[in-house]
């Protein structure tokens, strides 16, 4: 399957998606001028990518470790939701006992960003999110 | 009545660490958080206090580009590019974030009646509020959406959240059809 990658903006994070290289991080800020656009292509790519999986598992009889990263140093309240879609994405595989987990990395100082994990934690029913202190 | 320009005045010589009327597209606010940015640095403030304020101040620009009304600001002026008003002041222990823009009067009800319900909620409810908003926009995905409609409300929530529910607003009459609306949040700094 094809990666996506995304180069980091001003105002947009980097977006690391490599299926091969077991590489699934999102890093940097967001707050990109049309949020909805931006994450479109990620949800595009990993709803793609679920697919795939389940191809994977039922012609492969094969399953693949998804550790998906989270380095975030800011995020604004339209990015939030769309951040949630992907991690209700995520969720959703490892509900259908897909091997997936997500380490959410925050800096020592940034409460906030632990806090905005553990918030984002509390709307998932089956994945557990590490909290990663950097 | 208020003008815009002279409310800016009026703020600008109380004590100001960083100011600005104009215009408030993406670009542009980009360009104002990251000088803002280097000037928080600068004061000496914590990276925690500087995230918490960058927070603030980038949702308050958003709504202000998002709902703002700039050709009214500009009727009302006589200028073209007055969209908005921002700025950064010091008192005693806090700095104060303030923007202010133009609304339409018929906007008024439904956001007093948001603001009020933030200001009052306890903050674990109010916790509960942002996680719930949350849930309800997303799924929501709709590229042709306008951003105004994907995120309804969590901005002020969020606001609301980090300067520990210091968050206020008039409304200040200009005519029959619009409003000056003004946002202030108090942050503490230390």
């Amino acid at each position: 399957m094809t990666p996506l990658f995304l180069q980091a903006g001003e105002d947009s994070p980097k977006v690391i998606l490599d299926p091969q290289k077991g590489i699934f991080e999102i890093s940097g800020e967001s707050r990109p001028e049309n949020a909805s656009h931006f994450y479109s292509h990620v949800l595009k790519w990993l709803d793609q990518f679920k697919t795939f999986l389940y191809w994977e598992k039922k012609e492969l009889n094969k399953t693949r470790e998804v550790v998906f990263t989270f380095k975030l140093a800011y995020f604004n309240s339209t990015s939030a939701k769309y951040l949630l879609d992907i991690l209700l994405l995520l969720d959703g595989l490892k509900g259908e006992k897909y091997p997936v987990e997500v380490n959410w990395h925050y800096h020592q100082p940034d409460e906030d960003m632990k806090y905005a994990g553990e918030e984002f934690a509390r709307s998932l029913s089956h994945l557990k999110m590490e909290m990663i202190e950097l | 009545m208020i003008d815009p320009l002279k409310y800016y005045l009026f703020l600008e010589e109380k004590n100001a660490v960083f100011s600005y009327v104009g215009q408030m597209h993406h670009s542009l606010i980009t360009v104002l958080v990251k000088s803002m940015r280097r000037n928080l640095a600068y004061l000496g403030l914590e990276y925690r206090v500087i995230k918490r304020i960058f927070s603030v101040v980038v949702e308050a620009l958003e709504n202000i580009s998002r709902h703002g009304l700039p050709e009214k600001a500009a009727a009302l002026t006589g200028q073209n590019d007055v969209e908005g008003i921002f700025m950064l002041r010091y008192e005693k222990d806090h700095l104060y974030v303030t923007t202010g823009n133009c609304i339409d009067n018929s906007v008024i009800p439904a956001l007093s009646q948001k603001f009020r319900k933030i200001v009052a909620e306890q903050k674990i409810r109010l916790r509960e509020l942002y996680n719930k908003t949350l849930r309800i926009a997303a799924g929501n995905i709709d590229p042709a959406a306008p951003e105004s409609e994907s995120g309804t409300g969590i901005g002020i929530i969020d606001m609301a959240l980090k300067s520990d529910q210091n968050i206020n607003y008039y409304i200040n009459p200009v005519n029959d059809s619009i409003s000056f609306f003004v946002l202030e949040v108090k942050m503490k700094i230390n």
